[in-house]
């Protein structure tokens, strides 16, 4: 073989270098190598990459409110004011009392005379 | 995509048409790089089995990184190279010690008749500058043989002995001035010219 990238001028050593014999390879040797080619294309290294899943609802939910962990934090403060308020705890129901004694209604019409508004029009 | 136009194509471009399972880029990739990528492991380990044992992995690395392989980063060739070179010294540590062989330990040619003396006188040439080749030290040996066999360039052989340029200008000089010296007993025996390292 000649060497073409030699800059070196050219010498008797060189020249025996570059005409060594090399080793040829086998036709044993080639076969070994397509069959590991050809199990390479049918397997998962040389395989396109697996696309990416499509996220599902409680994952898109995260995503609205800034992710799995601000998604929690804002369920964990949900469930606490739930049973805070089906407890009411005695500390409390005495801040209650204390605050909306006398003003509490014991009742609230969210629809006030809605009868009267109907058979006025 | 035809044999014929294969040939032509680039490694880089032959690489990613086997990663998208093109069934023959593969063969025409491995006519190519496999002779060269034998030839230097069988130089560097003296050994036909471990040879190909090394070239076999190295391109089974080859297909593997196929895939990922990032266009213009490096050449196919040189980084074959490269996981050969280190394929090779891992074995060569392993071997612990080579036992290296001394010149004289070259297998004798049997002697011929006058007419055979040519032939004879050049393989006793071969066979004493390959021994001699064989005792160099491992560094000196793959500068060499990537240098003046394999015909790389100085900077394509600090790719990939993962050098700089002038390590590599030092190790094949100094390679070079011990084959001279290995093979001066010699030189006469054996046809070279005076003063030809």
């Amino acid at each position: 073989m000649t060497n073409p990238h030699a800059t070196d001028a050219p010498d008797d050593l060189d020249a025996a270098l570059a005409a060594l014999p090399r080793l040829v390879p086998s036709a044993d040797l080639q076969a070994r190598i397509m069959a590991d080619a050809a199990a390479g294309q049918g397997a998962a290294w040389a395989r396109p990459p697996i696309a990416r899943r499509r996220r599902g609802p409680w994952q898109r939910l995260a995503g609205t409110f800034g992710g799995g962990g601000a998604l929690a934090g804002m369920s964990f403060a949900l469930m606490a004011g739930v049973l805070l308020g089906v407890t009411q705890p005695e500390p409390v129901a005495a801040l209650t009392s204390v605050l909306l004694a006398g003003s509490a209604p014991d009742s609230v019409d969210l629809l006030p005379d809605g009868d009267l508004f109907w058979a006025e029009n | 995509m035809a044999r014929d136009t294969l040939a032509d194509l680039p490694d880089e471009t032959l690489l990613v048409l086997y990663a998208n399972a093109d069934p023959d880029a593969a063969r025409v990739l491995m006519h190519r790089l496999l002779p060269r990528i034998l030839g230097y492991a069988g130089r560097l380990l003296g050994d036909r089995g471990e040879a190909e044992d090394v070239a076999q992995e190295a391109m089974l690395r080859l297909w593997r990184v196929a895939r990922d392989w990032r266009p213009g980063e490096a050449q196919v060739a040189t980084w074959l190279y490269r996981v050969a070179t280190n394929l090779c010294t891992d074995r060569l540590r392993r071997r612990q010690r080579r036992p290296a062989m001394a010149l004289d330990d070259a297998p004798d040619v049997a002697d011929g008749g006058a007419g055979a003396e040519a032939g004879l006188i050049e393989t006793d040439r071969m066979t004493a500058l390959t021994v001699a080749l064989a005792a160099l030290p491992d560094r000196q040996r793959q500068a060499v043989v990537l240098r003046h066999i394999e015909g790389l360039p100085n900077p394509e052989i600090a790719v990939v002995m993962d050098i700089g340029l002038e390590a590599v200008e030092s190790l094949t000089a100094r390679g070079k001035r011990a084959l001279t010296a290995a093979l001066a007993g010699r030189k006469q025996a054996l046809g070279y010219e005076d003063d030809s390292g």
